[in-house]
């Protein structure tokens, strides 16, 4: 009875998730707009787009079923890694969110493979760039995740270790830092890079299609804020439903700060992101093992 | 097809088709899709390939030079497509409409198109030299239905 009620309450919770992105995206593009002193498009907008690109024509491209496989794949292991988030934050039994984590990671890697696939040099030169940005990205997301994890179990809220307390700092930095890289936004937005490889990864796909990839982006970037604001409330608050409605709305929190932070900077050079974001990441990590290692040892 | 275009009228992509043209209807979509005019609000989005288009901005006499490229982009569309044909010679060629090199306008490309069996599902016309920004926004407008047509085709007949 106990696993039948779960399932459902993350299945439902799962399709609220799918839902809200699109509606968070449309959000977004209303913050931007306002930022510029304009009124923008409403707030549905991106369900609007969506919705059209399932009614159009589907062009047919070069080893079709090849790249369908690499779509689904994307599509269907994001969705199971927002099940799994769902799960971890009800339960907050850890092997949910090392599963999510995991069918994360198979995601990224498939939306990677997508573009390598096709013979367009805009297509190939975007899907380069994801791959440069998710060497650079996602062991740090990961390695920073299992740090701030880490730390979190450490820390006793009574008698805090300060440095332990300092490490847990610098990992959910990290952690939030690589959670806005992975998202593509400016100055990250170098495989897609509308004004200047002409959409890059998406160039080659039409109608439906591109409305699954388009959904898909935009559910990776709800799981990337989920996953942070979910590790934070399991800890502070404990799994359950109450943790789950308060997960979603931090991300919901987060998506708003992400979008003002967006909206503010400006693009920079195509190598120059992806080499200061690394060099950043080594030096933050490097820095917080460091510390987390004296608290446990030294401490 | 009816569902279809009530979809395209809330989110209209274009992408800028440009034929030949002297870039001063270009310089004006840019204008036009700036944060002053706020394309936006109507849903409108600059898209960067054709396959991702809805409406396609057409600017420029369409040179002979041009004519197989812009035949290509028209077909890389997908259906339900649109032109807006912009400025004089978009519309009909303008000063070049009878000459060596171009084929005069949008209505000559889409008799070439009917020839090739490419279908388009509506052209409108922006009258101007250049085009000015509020003329595209009203051509965008006119699409979703917001506003009425000014002009109307009609004959006379000289007794």
């Amino acid at each position: 009875m106990e696993f039948i009620l779960l399932t459902s309450t993350s299945i439902t919770v799962l399709l609220v998730n799918t839902i809200l992105p699109v509606i968070m995206d449309g959000v977004e593009r209303k913050i931007k707009a306002r930022i510029q002193s304009r009124i923008g498009p409403p707030i549905v907008q991106t369900l609007y787009d969506l919705l059209k690109l399932l009614e159009k024509e589907v062009k047919p491209l070069h080893i079709m079923p090849f790249i369908l496989l690499t779509i689904i794949a994307y599509l269907s292991t994001i969705i199971a890694s927002l099940y799994f988030i769902n799960l971890y934050t009800i339960t907050g039994e850890a092997y949910y969110s090392i599963t999510a984590i995991t069918l994360f990671a198979i995601s990224l890697t498939s939306n990677t493979l997508t573009p390598l696939l096709l013979p367009s040099p805009f297509t190939y030169t975007g899907g380069m760039r994801e791959v440069i940005l998710s060497i650079v990205n996602e062991p740090a997301f990961i390695v920073s995740f299992v740090l701030a994890s880490t730390s979190l179990r450490l820390l006793n809220l009574q008698s805090p270790n300060i440095w332990i307390l300092i490490a847990l700092s610098i990992s959910l930095t990290t952690l939030v830092l690589s959670s806005y890289a992975i998202t593509g936004r400016i100055p990250f937005d170098i495989a897609e890079a509308e004004p200047e490889i002409a959409s890059g990864v998406l160039l080659e796909f039409s109608g439906k299609i591109l409305a699954l990839l388009l959904l898909s982006n935009l559910i990776k970037r709800f799981i990337v804020k989920y996953i942070v604001s979910s590790l934070i409330l399991v800890y502070i608050i404990g799994a359950g439903l109450t943790c789950l409605a308060a997960s979603i709305l931090l991300t919901i929190a987060l998506w708003i700060i992400y979008a003002i932070v967006a909206a503010i900077l400006g693009r920079s050079r195509v190598d120059l992101a992806p080499i200061t974001l690394g060099k950043v990441y080594i030096l933050l990590l490097a820095l917080s093992i460091t510390v987390l290692l004296v608290g446990i040892y030294g401490g | 097809m009816e569902k279809k275009l009530e979809r395209i009228k809330r989110s209209i992509w274009v992408f800028h088709l440009n034929t030949g043209s002297c870039n001063a209807c270009d310089i004006e979509i840019l204008d036009a899709l700036t944060p002053y005019h706020d394309a936006e609000r109507f849903g409108v989005k600059l898209v960067g390939s054709p396959r991702h288009a809805d409406v396609l901005l057409l600017t420029g006499p369409i040179t002979l030079e041009s004519l197989p490229k812009v035949i290509n982009a028209i077909e890389a569309t997908p259906r339900p497509r649109f032109i807006i044909a912009l400025g004089s010679c978009g519309s009909g060629g303008g000063i070049w409409h009878d000459t060596y090199s171009t084929i005069g306008g949008v209505n000559s490309l889409v008799k070439i198109l009917k020839e090739r069996g490419v279908e388009v599902d509506g052209v409108y016309y922006v009258p101007g030299c250049p085009i000015r920004p509020e003329a595209l926004l009203y051509a965008v407008a006119l699409i979703r239905g917001l506003v009425e047509k000014k002009a109307k085709s009609m004959v006379a007949t000289v007794e």
